[in-house]
């Protein structure tokens, strides 16, 4: 007889022992928790429900128990530390029951409170918020496959794509669901930051092995914006094993970073090539259509609804990230909190100036220079020089490219930028450069995060 | 049961158990406060199966004896007699109370049916402090629980024992409040658990008046505190009895702020005072703008509204760092703000969206962290 048997033999005979009101209240959510050696635990929700039991059902129960299996001499009570039973991941659940004197949704939370301790992830991020479009297709397509498949298919998941274009939202929403369809699996989402900090303290306090084993001993572990471990070797290091001792159980990682491992500058061999082992999904900037989604999505949701015409303009001006569609999107709501109306368009032009117009955004030579450098870790100072290293020329030659193509700059200007070179050394670049763009879309990749650093400013 | 009672203790007795008595229909026998006499003390008990409370006081009894008594009409009669001794005695079906010229015979239910109170197992985690100390702690963050039923962790008082520390603490997501008691002596071992509001609350009414000291018995289900342990026949021995929550709470201690773009020194009562004045002229969603101008020294208050008009106002204090605007409701301030003993406020603003941070000025045992509305 199974502790299930056991147990409803136990009630259905106790129903007609007490009234129906007792054995509501006090044999509620109760369960045999254990069986064996003569002895039966039973599992009870609270402390109330123990006494009683223990006090006033007693010997009824386990008399029953006796008749029933008698081999069981004794019968012991015990509170059971249960889960809630709400999952507070479900969208449905964190949202609206907040009975807070006011909830106009502009008031912002504390950050970290509603983080989960144990996985670290947000509950805010979740697919149900998440809009699809051509350019973050495959990366989302990839997410979901993981969630119905942990660990299997896409093993790691490398997810890349500039500035606020929502590569945190998609991890995030990939680890809430994994939790929610199977909460037994345990996630853990760190930034790199956090990863390396917590290397650090693991050395200085000899701490590192427990550490270890409380990352080897995640079913899927998520680490954001990896790129930050360039140039960390013993981070890089840890990671490595970590990576290794997880993919071989089967478990699931996945990564995230502004570019293409390839692009990572000083970052190991080893750890590039098993970052490149898996699913590569880029995620790159939202066609117009999509822009449109988002703000007829968030202006709805936000309760402050806009023309199409007004959607059009911003989406139109607005098109590098998704985070200044979102600072437009506030300008709205803040409109229609102080005026009670909607925009028209001329308000809208007015207060969207600042953002379309931001000097911020004029291309400057020294622009390019700035983002080139930072994005092949290099010193810019080198680039100028005469230098003919390898991993300095090839910048310098996309540098030279950029400043023709996105400063129409003449080629004698751009040989003289460069520390007074010959303006046929700047056309040579420039060929070789546009040749290698037409060749290899990954390189073509690389070039246009390139240029969102240079106008995401 | 036959007995005799001080009115006073009694009457102090009812109210304290009746406040935790509960309508329940599957249980009805929750509505009744149960009398259990003794010879020579009297306990009442209440419950709603969350939390318990006993409380005994001397008692002179002829006959001992268990009894349920409906605590509503018990607790308005006790109320309005006169008389400085309470008869108590059962007859029949019923229980006679007799003080002054005052008799009643009340309907009872059987003791037997009546929920018993969880006791101590005596493997509990003791701390003892000052009654007086914790309910004052408590009294600080209470207010502060979520009631959110997706976060139920979030709808309790955390507490928190390390060291010599006691850290009180809770959150509805939108605003934490913590306060830290010192303990009389260094614990063994930490421990840490969520309490109820509800339970936080009963807890403040049972104790917050009293001298001496409380030990709360701490257990992985179930808390208990215990006041007058030593069952000094002079004061009476009350215990409140509560599950813990599930859950964990949120580590918000690497959210707290510990520079931002301003921070301003302000009095306390000039705070309160504008922005109790600018709350008048908030809108639905309660905002008042702040512009902090730590140069200048000066908070302004802005608050705008299409029915009411509008309000604008000044302060003066000392602050540092760059001008900065920043919405709040203006009742999470004052809450928090009413919650600081001290003549003044510091307060740190992190930016314009981030957290921000009030603390009393010489006192490093509060602080309140208080999300701002979107700009």
């Amino acid at each position: 007889m199974t502790k299930e048997e056991l147990w409803q033999t136990v009630l259905s005979q106790l129903q007609f022992k007490i009234s129906p009101a007792n054995f509501a209240t006090w044999l509620k959510n109760t369960h045999v928790l254990t069986k064996g050696d003569g002895s039966v635990v039973i599992s009870v929700p609270n402390n109330f429900s123990k006494e009683w039991l223990e006090n006033k059902y007693h010997k009824t129960i386990l008399q029953i128990l006796r008749s029933t299996d008698d081999s069981i001499k004794e019968a012991f009570y015990t509170v059971e530390r249960s889960q809630p039973t709400q999952d507070p991941y479900h969208p449905l659940n964190s949202m609206g029951q907040s009975s807070s004197p006011q909830d106009s949704g502009d008031q912002l939370e504390l950050q970290g409170v509603r983080i989960h301790k144990a996985t670290n992830l947000n509950p805010r991020y979740v697919f149900d918020n998440f809009i699809v479009g051509p350019f973050n297709e495959l990366a989302h397509a990839a997410a979901w496959a993981i969630v119905q498949n942990p660990g299997t298919i896409y093993n790691p998941l490398f997810v890349y794509g500039g500035v606020g274009l929502g590569k945190t939202h998609l991890l995030q929403a990939t680890g809430n669901e994994i939790n929610k369809e199977a909460p037994e699996k345990k996630i853990r989402y760190i930034s790199s930051e956090r990863f390396t900090s917590e290397v650090v303290t693991g050395i200085r306090n000899h701490t590192i092995n427990a550490f270890r084993a409380l990352y080897r001993d995640v079913d899927v572990l998520i680490i954001d914006d990896i790129q930050f471990l360039a140039g960390k070797e013993k981070t890089q290091e840890e990671l490595f094993h970590t990576f290794n001792a997880l993919h071989e159980k089967g478990k699931q990682v996945i990564f995230s970073s502004d570019r293409p491992p390839k692009a990572i500058p000083a970052l190991e061999e080893r750890l590039r090539s098993r970052f490149e082992g898996g699913m590569i999904a880029d995620i790159s900037l939202p066609d117009f259509e999509t822009r449109m989604a988002i703000l007829k999505v968030k202006t709805q949701e936000r309760g402050s609804p806009v023309s199409d015409e007004i959607c059009d303009y911003i989406a139109s001006n607005i098109h590098r990230n998704v985070r200044e569609l979102e600072g437009a999107l506030n300008k709205i709501i803040a409109f229609w909190r102080l005026h009670n109306r909607e925009p028209s368009l001329p308000d809208m032009k007015a207060m969207l100036k600042s953002v379309i117009n931001n000097p911020n955004r004029q291309v400057t030579p020294k622009k390019i220079l700035e983002a080139v450098s930072e994005f092949y870790d290099i010193k810019e100072k080198e680039m100028i020089a005469s230098s003919r290293k390898r991993e300095i020329v090839r910048p310098r030659q996309i540098a030279m490219y950029l400043f023709r193509q996105e400063l129409k700059s003449s080629f004698p200007f751009i040989g003289k930028k460069f520390g007074g070179k010959d303006h046929t050394t700047a056309m040579y670049a420039f060929e070789r450069i546009s040749k290698e763009a037409q060749g290899s879309e990954m390189f073509q990749d690389e070039l246009s995060l390139i240029r969102q650093r240079i106008y995401g400013g | 049961m036959n007995t005799q009672v001080s009115k006073n203790n009694f009457k102090e007795g009812i109210s304290l158990t009746e406040r935790v008595t509960a309508k329940s229909s599957s249980l009805p026998i929750l509505a009744s406060i149960l009398l259990c006499a003794k010879k020579s003390s009297l306990e009442i008990i209440g419950t709603d199966l969350e939390i318990g409370v006993r409380y005994r006081v001397l008692a002179n009894a002829q006959d001992e004896g268990n009894i349920a008594v409906p605590a509503k009409s018990l607790s308005s009669f006790i109320s309005i007699i006169s008389g400085d001794q309470v008869f108590l005695e059962t007859k029949g079906e019923g229980l006679v109370v007799k003080s002054g010229g005052f008799e009643t015979k009340l309907k009872t239910l059987s003791a037997e049916e009546f929920p018993i109170i969880p006791s101590l197992k005596g493997d509990e985690k003791v701390v003892s402090m000052s009654a007086r100390e914790l309910c004052d702690g408590i009294s600080q963050v209470v207010g502060f629980a979520g009631t959110m039923q997706a976060h139920p962790e979030l709808s309790g008082v955390y507490f928190s024992f390390s060291g010599e520390e006691l850290r009180v603490a809770s959150t509805d997501i939108f605003r934490l409040a913590e306060r830290i008691i010192i303990l009389p002596k260094k614990i063994a071992e930490e421990a840490n658990f969520i309490l109820p509001q509800k339970a936080a609350k009963e807890l403040l009414s049972l104790f917050g008046d009293r001298d001496g000291d409380v030990f709360l018995h701490i257990s992985s289900t179930q808390i208990t505190c215990e006041y007058n342990k030593e069952k000094d026949p002079l004061v009476p021995h009350i215990q409140l009895v509560s599950r813990v929550m599930e859950g964990e709470f949120p580590a918000y201690g690497s959210h707290i702020p510990t520079t931002g773009k301003a921070s301003f020194r302000m009095s306390k009562e000039d705070a309160l005072s504008h922005f109790r004045a600018a709350g008048i002229f908030a809108g639905k969603s309660n905002e008042v703008r702040l512009v902090i101008r730590p140069k200048k020294g000066d908070i302004s208050v802005l608050a705008q509204n299409t029915e009411t008009g509008e309000s604008s106002s000044r302060f003066q204090g000392e602050g540092e760092g760059e001008e900065l605007r920043v919405s709040f409701n203006w009742k999470f301030l004052v809450d928090g703000l009413s919650q600081i003993k001290t003549e003044h406020v510091d307060m740190l603003c992190s930016s314009e969206e981030g957290p921000t941070l009030l603390r009393p000025v010489g006192a490093k045992n509060f602080f309140y962290l208080i999300a701002p509305l979107r700009a």
